[in-house]
C-alpha cells in the first residue's frame, strides 16, 4: 500500500510533463559517522560484519571502512563467537548456524566505543512458488520478465518478511519488506517489479523472515531510498536502527528460505 | 412645556434597518456601510446584507456605500423604527476615474477587524493564472501572510500554521479537502462565488476549530432580477452558470458546474500506457433562497464535487467532498437578527484494484452534521452583541476494506471514531469614543469523544499495553476549553489606526497526511485520550493608513504565535489503515512570528497591490532534530507578491503579477555511507536547508469582444512562468544511474513558459 503515493507522483510527472535537471547544491560537510551491517542466517555462513563511515555527499571516491573493531556474536543460550577481520573493515565468522527461536546478540567495541544490537531468529517460511509473468514496457520501464513469489503466511499475525532478488551473484538493491496485519493467515502473492529478467538469466529469490526490529529498519530504510526518488514529499530521515550506541546501520538475524528460477 | 418635551424628543430613538442589495442582480452586499454623517455613526451589512443603525428620532441624511458600487444618498424621516431596503448600482466603466473599490476603501482604517482580507470576485477575474483557471485560493495567495503551499498549488499555509490548520467555510459548511488533481486546482468554482474573506489575525468569538485562519466562501444567490448566465470555455475545463428568479422574485436560485477534461488529451498519445488513463474533476454548486415574508428568508445551499483517477486497469481512485446548508434568516426586530442552520459536510475517497475476477475496495470518510444559531443584536447606536451556539456531530471512518477473489488481504473494517464538538460564544463590538473601538468576547467550546470505541494504551515504543472498551454513548473524554478574543481600534488621525488584538483558538480535528501535495488520502482523527485539542495564541499590532481620500491603502501588520499539541509523525511512521495510528504520532510546539505589509491602490486606471511578508515559523519536538528547535517546511522567511493591473480601455484589460518568495525550509543530506549495496543519504538535522529561491512572472490580457451587448463575451490570455523560470517543485539527491559512486542533486520542475486561453461568456 506504501507504494500508492510514489505511484500516484507517476501522475503527476505524466500529467504535466514534469522535467529533470542536475543542479548544484552546497551541502555543509559534517562528521563522519560509523556504519554497522551484519547478520547471522538460518543458512550456513561464513556471516559477515561490515564496519565503514559515511562520507561527504559529493565525494566520488570509495567508502572508507574501520579497521581494528573488536567483534562479538553472542547467542541467548550463552554461547560466543569471536569475528575476525578478513580485509578492512570486514568481519567474519563460519563455526556456526542461526537456530530459529533463539536471540543474537552483536557487541563491537571499536576506537573506545560499543555498539550492540540483538535479533530474534525467526522460523522460516517456506517459498510456496515463483512464477514468471512477461511486462511489455512502458514509458516508465523496459519490456522484460518479472516475478510474482507465493507464500503462506502462518497464522497469527506479527510476521515480518524481507524478501531479496539476485540475478546469478548479483543483488537486486529493491528492497521490498512486509508485514502481515493486513493479510494474515493468507496466501500471498508479491509481484516483484522492481527487477527485470531477460531470457537466460538465473532468477534467486530469498524470503528473509525477520523479527520486527530489523523490519523496521528496513523499512525505514526503503522509505529513505526512495524518498529519495523523485515527486516523493515526506520529510527524508536516517532509518530507524537496532544498533545502540549512535552507529547507522543494523544487525539482523534472517531465517531464509530460498528458491530459483531460470527465465526461458 | 415645550422645551422638555422638546429635551424628550430629541433622546428618543428608533432603529433604521434593512438589507443593502445590487440592483442588477438582487444579490445582498456584504460588508456595505450604512453612515450617517451628521451624526458621524454607522454600522456595516452583516454577511445577509442586514443592517441595523439606532439612531436618534428625526430626519437624517444616510450614506450607503459599497466597493465599486456608485454610493446612495437617503434623506430618511425617523418617527418611528423605520425598514429601509436599499438597491445599489454598480459604478460605471468610466475611463477617468476605475473604482476598484469605493470610499468605503477606508474600512480598513475604521473596522473592528485586523489580519482579514477580503477578495471579491472582480479581483480573481483580473488577475492571470495557471491554465486560466480563475482560483480564489490562488488569488489569495498573492496577499501577506498567505503561502501556496507549492508550485501552482491551492493550498495555502496562513501565518506559519500548515494546511490543515486553516478552517475552509462554503456557505458555513466546512470543506474538508479543498483541492482537486493534486492541489492544483481549488474546489471552488469561481462563477459561483459572491465573498471571500480570510481571517489570519484576530478572529472574532463567532468562529473556531482551527488554528491558523478562517476561509469564509459565500455563494452566490442568484440574480432575482431576470434569467443570466455566464459560463466559460478553457484549455482544460469548461463551466457553465445559470441563474434567475422564481416566484416573482420572492425568490432566485444559482446552479453552476464545472468539469476538466485534461484525460481528453491523453487518449490522443499513441502510448497504451498513457492513454487508457482517466483522469478528471467536476464541480456542481446549487443555491436558491425564497423570501417568506418580510422577516423571513430561507437558503439552500449545497455543493458537490468528485475526482476520478484510473491508472490503467490497475487501480482506481475517486474522492471529493459533499456540502449541504440549511438557513433560516429571522428578524425579531430591527435590533435583533437571527440565523438558524443546518449544516452536514462529508468528505470521502475510494480506492479499488481490479483485476480480472479480483477486487480490493478501500472506502474512507468523515461526516459532519451541524446546527447551529446565530444572533445578533444592535442594543444602541455603536453597539452590536453578537452570540450564539453550534452543535456538531463528527463521524470518522478511517477505513473499511472488501476484497473478493484471489486478493489475500483480509477484509477489515476499521472503527468509526463518533465525537460531539459543542460551543458557545458571544461578542461585543463597541464604539467607545469617536477614537477607541472595542471588539471583545469569549468562545466556549467542547469536545466529547463518544463510544463505541476501543481506546488503546500504549508505552514508549508504541506497543499496546492496554485496551479499554466504551460502549455505545458512552463519553471516552471530554475537553472543555475557552478561547477569550480582544481587539482594539485606537484612531490615530482622520484616515489612520492602531488596531491590537490577542486571538485563542482550539483544534479538535487533526489531519494525517504523509504528503504536501495534496493526496486524496487524507485522515482526519479526532482529539482523544492521547492526541490532546492543538492549542494557540496569537498577539498582534497593525498600523493602518489610507492616503488621497482612500486611493491608496496601506497596512503594516506584525504578530506572535505560539502553538501547542502539534503533531508529526514518528520515523517510518505507517498511517494507512492502521488501528493504532495514534501509536505513530508524536507530539511537540511550535511558534511563528513575522510582519506583513500591504500596499494597495484601489483607483485609476492602473490599480493593484504590494504585499511583503517577513515571517518565520519554527517546530520544537522531543522525539524530531535530536529535540531542537528546527524551522518548519512552511518557514518561508520572505515572500513578495506584485500585482499590477491596467485598463487601458472598455476593451482591453492587462494584468501582471510577480511573486518571489524564500524556498521553503527542507531536509537535505550532508553526507552518504553504503548499505544493502547502494548509498544511502545520510541526514544529519530536520530541514536543515532551503529550497532555492521562487520566482515567477504572469501575464495576463482581457479582450471583451462585445462589451455593450447583452451577451457580452470575452477571450482570456494569460502567461504563466513569462521568463520560464525552472521553479524547482523538488530536488532529490540519488546516485547517478551509470555510476552509482557518482551522487547527484536532481531537480524536478513542473511548468515551463504556459500560455492559456479562455473564453467566457456573459448573458
Amino acid at each position: 500500500m506504501k507504494r500508492l503515493i510514489p505511484l500516484y507522483s507517476v501522475l503527476l510527472i505524466l500529467l504535466f510533463n514534469a522535467c529533470e535537471e542536475v543542479v548544484n547544491i552546497p551541502l555543509r560537510n559534517t562528521v563522519p559517522g560509523v556504519v554497522i551491517e551484519g547478520s547471522v542466517t538460518t543458512l550456513p555462513g561464513p556471516y559477515k560484519v561490515i564496519m565503514s563511515q559515511t562520507t561527504d555527499y559529493y565525494n566520488p571516491g570509495m567508502i572508507k571502512h574501520l579497521s581494528g573493531a573488536l567483534v562479538f556474536v553472542k547467542d541467548s543460550e550463552g554461547h560466543y563467537w569471536y569475528f575476525q577481520e578478513k580485509k578492512q573493515g570486514l568481519y567474519e565468522n563460519s563455526q556456526f548456524t542461526g537456530i530459529p527461536g533463539l536471540t543474537y546478540h552483536l557487541q563491537i567495541e571499536w576506537n573506545r566505543h560499543v555498539y550492540t544490537a540483538s535479533s530474534v531468529m525467526q522460523e522460516p517460511v517456506p517459498i510456496d512458488s515463483l512464477h514468471v509473468q512477461f511486462f511489455p514496457g512502458s514509458r516508465f520501464a523496459d519490456a522484460g520478465y518479472f516475478i510474482i513469489i507465493y507464500f503462506t503466511d502462518p497464522p497469527g499475525k506479527g510476521n515480518y518478511y524481507r524478501i531479496k532478488m539476485m540475478r546469478g551473484e548479483k543483488t537486486n538493491t529493491v528492497i521490498y519488506v512486509l508485514d502481515d496485519q493486513l493479510t494474515d493467515g493468507n496466501q500471498i502473492p508479491f509481484y516483484l517489479y522492481g527487477a527485470s529478467y531477460q531470457p537466460g538469466d538465473t532468477a534467486i529469490v530469498e524470503l528473509q523472515s525477520i523479527d520486527r526490529g530489523v523490519y523496521e529498519y528496513l523499512l525505514t530504510l526503503s522509505t529513505v531510498t526512495s524518498s529519495s526518488q523523485p515527486g516523493s514529499t515526506s520529510t527524508p530521515a536516517n532509518p530507524t536502527t537496532n544498533l545502540s550506541g549512535g552507529a547507522l546501520g543494523y544487525f539482523g538475524a534472517l531465517a531464509i528460505s530460498r528458491d530459483t528460477v531460470i527465465i526461458e | 412645556m415645550f422645551c422638555i418635551s422638546g429635551a424628550v424628543f430629541a433622546q428618543e430613538k428608533h432603529i433604521l434597518s434593512g438589507y443593502v442589495r445590487d440592483a442588477t442582480s438582487g444579490e445582498e452586499l456584504i460588508g456595505a456601510t450604512v453612515y450617517s454623517p451628521e451624526m458621524k455613526t454607522g454600522t456595516a451589512t452583516n454577511q445577509y446584507g442586514f443592517y441595523s443603525l439606532t439612531l436618534p428620532a428625526g430626519k437624517h441624511k444616510i450614506l450607503y456605500q459599497y466597493l465599486g458600487y456608485k454610493p446612495v444618498s437617503m434623506e430618511i424621516t425617523l418617527d418611528r423604527d423605520v425598514r429601509k431596503d436599499i438597491e445599489m448600482n454598480p459604478s460605471s466603466r468610466n475611463l477617468e476615474e476605475v473604482i476598484v473599490s469605493g470610499q468605503t476603501a477606508d474600512y480598513q482604517v475604521r473596522s473592528a477587524e485586523m489580519g482579514t482580507n477580503r477578495l471579491i470576485p472582480q479581483d480573481i477575474r483580473t488577475v492571470p493564472v495557471l491554465f486560466g483557471e480563475q482560483d480564489v485560493l490562488k488569488t489569495m495567495q498573492l496577499l501577506p501572510g498567505i503561502a501556496a503551499v507549492g508550485e501552482g498549488n491551492s493550498g495555502f499555509y496562513v501565518r506559519g500554521g500548515d494546511a490543515s490548520q486553516n478552517l475552509v467555510l462554503l456557505d458555513e459548511a466546512p470543506v474538508y479537502n479543498a483541492s482537486h488533481l493534486l492541489g492544483f486546482f481549488s474546489v471552488f468554482n469561481s462563477d459561483a462565488i459572491k465573498d471571500v474573506k480570510i481571517l489570519k489575525g484576530f478572529i472574532p468569538p463567532q468562529y473556531g476549530g482551527r488554528l491558523a485562519s478562517v476561509l469564509d466562501i459565500k455563494m452566490k444567490e442568484g440574480n432575482s432580477k431576470k434569467l443570466s448566465g455566464a459560463g466559460g470555455l478553457g484549455l482544460i475545463s469548461s463551466r457553465l452558470q445559470l441563474e434567475g428568479p422564481f416566484h416573482k422574485g420572492k425568490g432566485s436560485f444559482m446552479v453552476t458546474g464545472r468539469r476538466t477534461y485534461a484525460d481528453l488529451f491523453l487518449k490522443v498519445l499513441p502510448d497504451t500506457n498513457v492513454n487508457s488513463n482517466v483522469l478528471f474533476f467536476y464541480d456542481f454548486n446549487a443555491k436558491a433562497n425564497y423570501r417568506i415574508s418580510e422577516k423571513d428568508r430561507i437558503y439552500l445551499s449545497g455543493y458537490l464535487g468528485r475526482d476520478v483517477f484510473k491508472f490503467r486497469k490497475f487501480f482506481g481512485i475517486d474522492w471529493g467532498n459533499q456540502t449541504l446548508s440549511v438557513r433560516w434568516n429571522h428578524l425579531f426586530s430591527g435590533r435583533l437578527f437571527v440565523n438558524t442552520s443546518l449544516i452536514y459536510s462529508n468528505y470521502n475517497y475510494n480506492f479499488n484494484i481490479i483485476n480480472e475476477e479480483n477486487k480490493f475496495d478501500l472506502f474512507s470518510s468523515i461526516r459532519d452534521i451541524n446546527w447551529k444559531e446565530d444572533f445578533q443584536f444592535y442594543p444602541s447606536s455603536g453597539h452590536t452583541l453578537r452570540f450564539g451556539f453550534k452543535v456538531n456531530y463528527h463521524w470518522f471512518m478511517p477505513g473499511e476494506v472488501s476484497s473478493s477473489g484471489d486478493f489475500p488481504v483480509n477484509n477489515l473494517k476499521m472503527e468509526t471514531r463518533y465525537a460531539l464538538e459543542n460551543a458557545f460564544y458571544i461578542s461585543h463590538e463597541w464604539k467607545v469614543s469617536s477614537g477607541i473601538t472595542l471588539h471583545y468576547g469569549a468562545r466556549l467550546s467542547s469536545f466529547s469523544v463518544m463510544g463505541p470505541a476501543h481506546i488503546y494504551y500504549y508505552n514508549e515504543r508504541g506497543d499496546v499495553t492496554d485496551t479499554t472498551w466504551y460502549p455505545r454513548h458512552n463519553i471516552i473524554k471530554t475537553y472543555w476549553n475557552i478561547d477569550p478574543r480582544l481587539l482594539v481600534n485606537i484612531k490615530t488621525g482622520s484616515h489612520s489606526s492602531l488596531k491590537l488584538s490577542y486571538t485563542r483558538m482550539h483544534q479538535y480535528l487533526h489531519l494525517l497526511s504523509n504528503s504536501t501535495s495534496g493526496t486524496p488520502l487524507d485522515l482526519w482523527i479526532p482529539s482523544s485520550t492521547i492526541v490532546k485539542p492543538q492549542t494557540s495564541n496569537q498577539i498582534s499590532a497593525g498600523y493602518f493608513h489610507n492616503f488621497h481620500e482612500n486611493s491608496w491603502e496601506l497596512s503594516l501588520e506584525a504578530y506572535y504565535k505560539n502553538m501547542a499539541h502539534q503533531i508529526d509523525y514518528k520515523n517510518g511512521a505507517d498511517i494507512f489503515l492502521n488501528e493504532l495510528v495514534e501509536s505513530q504520532l508524536v507530539f511537540g510546539s511550535g511558534q511563528a512570528y513575522g510582519m506583513e505589509l500591504l500596499v494597495r491602490k484601489n483607483k485609476g486606471l492602473f490599480h493593484g497591490w504590494v504585499s511583503y511578508t517577513l515571517a518565520r515559523s519554527l517546530r520544537n519536538f522531543k522525539d524530531i532534530n535530536q529535540g531542537k528547535t528546527y524551522p518548519a517546511k512552511q518557514d518561508r522567511i520572505h515572500d513578495i507578491s506584485l500585482v499590477g493591473i491596467y485598463d487601458l480601455n472598455n476593451k482591453w484589460s492587462f494584468s501582471a503579477t510577480w511573486v518571489y518568495y524564500t524556498g521553503n525550509a527542507v531536509t537535505f543530506p550532508s553526507g552518504k555511507y553504503v548499505i544493502e549495496y547502494q548509498y544511502v543519504n545520510y541526514y544529519t538535522e530536520r530541514n536543515g536547508y532551503r529550497m532555492p529561491p521562487y520566482h515567477r512572472l504572469d501575464l495576463g490580457a482581457t479582450w471583451q469582444l462585445n462589451p455593450e451587448k447583452n451577451f457580452r463575451s470575452s477571450l482570456n490570455f494569460s502567461i504563466y512562468n513569462v521568463y520560464a523560470r525552472k521553479n524547482a517543485y523538488s530536488i532529490s539527491f540519488q546516485s547517478k544511474e551509470d555510476d552509482p559512486r557518482i551522487t547527484e542533486a536532481v531537480k524536478i520542475y513542473l511548468f515551463s513558459i504556459v500560455p492559456t486561453v479562455t473564453y467566457n461568456f456573459k448573458f
